[in-house]
């Protein structure tokens, strides 16, 4: 289960994550197969510019979280990680929702509570 | 009342250790200091290791000879209850458990928990090929699970490279090549030895404050830096590849 700490809102973030971050998950998410580095980095570099050590300080910020696991391969080259999900992107934006709700209630209280039962009404009057 | 003391001059130094054996640890001394200023000069890495452990070795044996000469007579007081003793045998014995394990355990244990040794047959190969150029013994190679680029080298009872899997994640063919050429060098330098010797100086010697003798990591960076860039025939390798070290964190 990812971990919150910290929770920033942006049309491109995934909540919990950063921007590079989030760019990053997408990718594997269209293809959950496994991933080297080297191939996010090509795949992302077409969209915006970052450097490969920025790609890998990102997988390892993922696998830190438990977003991402990884395993070493041995290739002609040497050994390098291959990188998989661990959380589906329905999951994941599930944990993050009930991580959010759950600690909006706990700081704010009956606040957050009547919050959401007005909005909850208000989308069902709405239709 | 009882009187504690067997003679009213058993306070004097001489008595505790005799005038000659003054006269050894101040010589003693004399050559710890001239050892240490010797290390100033372009000795080869060998024979700055027998300098260091010969500087510890004349700078503590005064204080092994005054262990070994206050005896029970000091005092009139049980030998069991002599302080002084402990003291003075638990300095060279200090030393010589942090030499043992800055050179033989730390190594070991590095070997021992990396359990990974590198198959990549092209990483093995040019390796093989570089240390018998080297005259040195094939080191084994180790990868660390660690996503951070990072190389390191000891040369103990079995030389080793231990190479993290990001450096193959983020480094080209040549860089890495131009790391391992860097750790090769390493290992023919002896640099892990007088890297941990130096430390254990300065810990131990309280001169080595006053005296600077000698810049391990910066002098021995240099010489293996500059045997890849020999190797290769540009800087650009190394250089590409400790930015991107740098550039990690």
């Amino acid at each position: 289960m990812a971990y919150v700490t910290r929770i920033r809102f942006g049309k491109r973030n995934l909540g919990v994550l950063s921007p590079l971050e989030s760019d990053v998950l997408k990718i594997m998410w269209k293809n959950p197969d496994s991933w080297r580095v080297r191939d996010i980095h090509s795949t992302l570099k077409k969209r915006r510019k970052v450097a490969l050590t920025s790609v890998a300080v990102i997988l390892d910020r993922l696998h830190a979280k438990k977003i991402v696991t990884r395993k070493i391969n041995i290739g002609r080259g040497g050994e390098y990680y291959i990188y998989s999900c661990q959380v589906c992107k329905e999951d994941f934006q599930q944990t993050v929702v009930e991580k959010t709700v759950d600690k909006l209630i706990d700081n704010f209280g009956d606040v957050a509570v009547n919050y959401f039962n007005e909005r909850f009404s208000k989308d069902k009057k709405g239709g | 009342m009882e009187v504690l003391f067997s003679s009213p001059t058993c306070f004097s130094a001489s008595t505790i250790l005799g005038v000659d054996k003054i006269a050894i640890a101040i010589f003693s001394l004399s050559i710890a200091v001239l050892l240490l200023l010797l290390l100033r000069r372009g000795f080869s890495t060998k024979s700055k290791i027998f300098l260091i452990y010969g500087h510890l070795a004349f700078l503590f044996f005064p204080f092994v000879l005054l262990a070994a000469n206050t005896g029970c007579g000091t005092l009139s007081m049980s030998c069991h209850n002599n302080y002084q003793q402990l003291i003075a045998y638990a300095l060279p014995g200090t030393l010589a458990a942090s030499a043992l394990a800055g050179l033989f355990v730390i190594p070991a244990f590095y070997t021992l928990s990396s359990r990974r040794e590198i198959k990549s047959s092209h990483v093995r190969n040019f390796v093989r090929r570089h240390s018998t150029t080297m005259n040195i013994k094939t080191p084994k190679l180790y990868v660390i699970d660690k996503a951070k680029p990072m190389a390191f080298s000891f040369r103990s009872l079995r030389s080793a490279i231990f190479l993290s899997a990001g450096i193959f994640d983020v480094l080209t063919k040549k860089e890495i090549e131009a790391i391992l050429l860097h750790e090769i060098a390493h290992i023919k330098h002896h640099s892990s030895v007088i890297k941990v010797s130096t430390a254990i100086a300065r810990i131990f010697s309280p001169l080595t404050l006053i005296v600077r003798f000698h810049d391990a990591s910066g002098i021995e960076e240099e010489k293996a830096d500059k045997f890849a860039i020999k190797t290769q025939g540009t800087s650009r390798h190394i250089r590409n590849a400790k930015r991107k070290v740098e550039a990690f964190d």
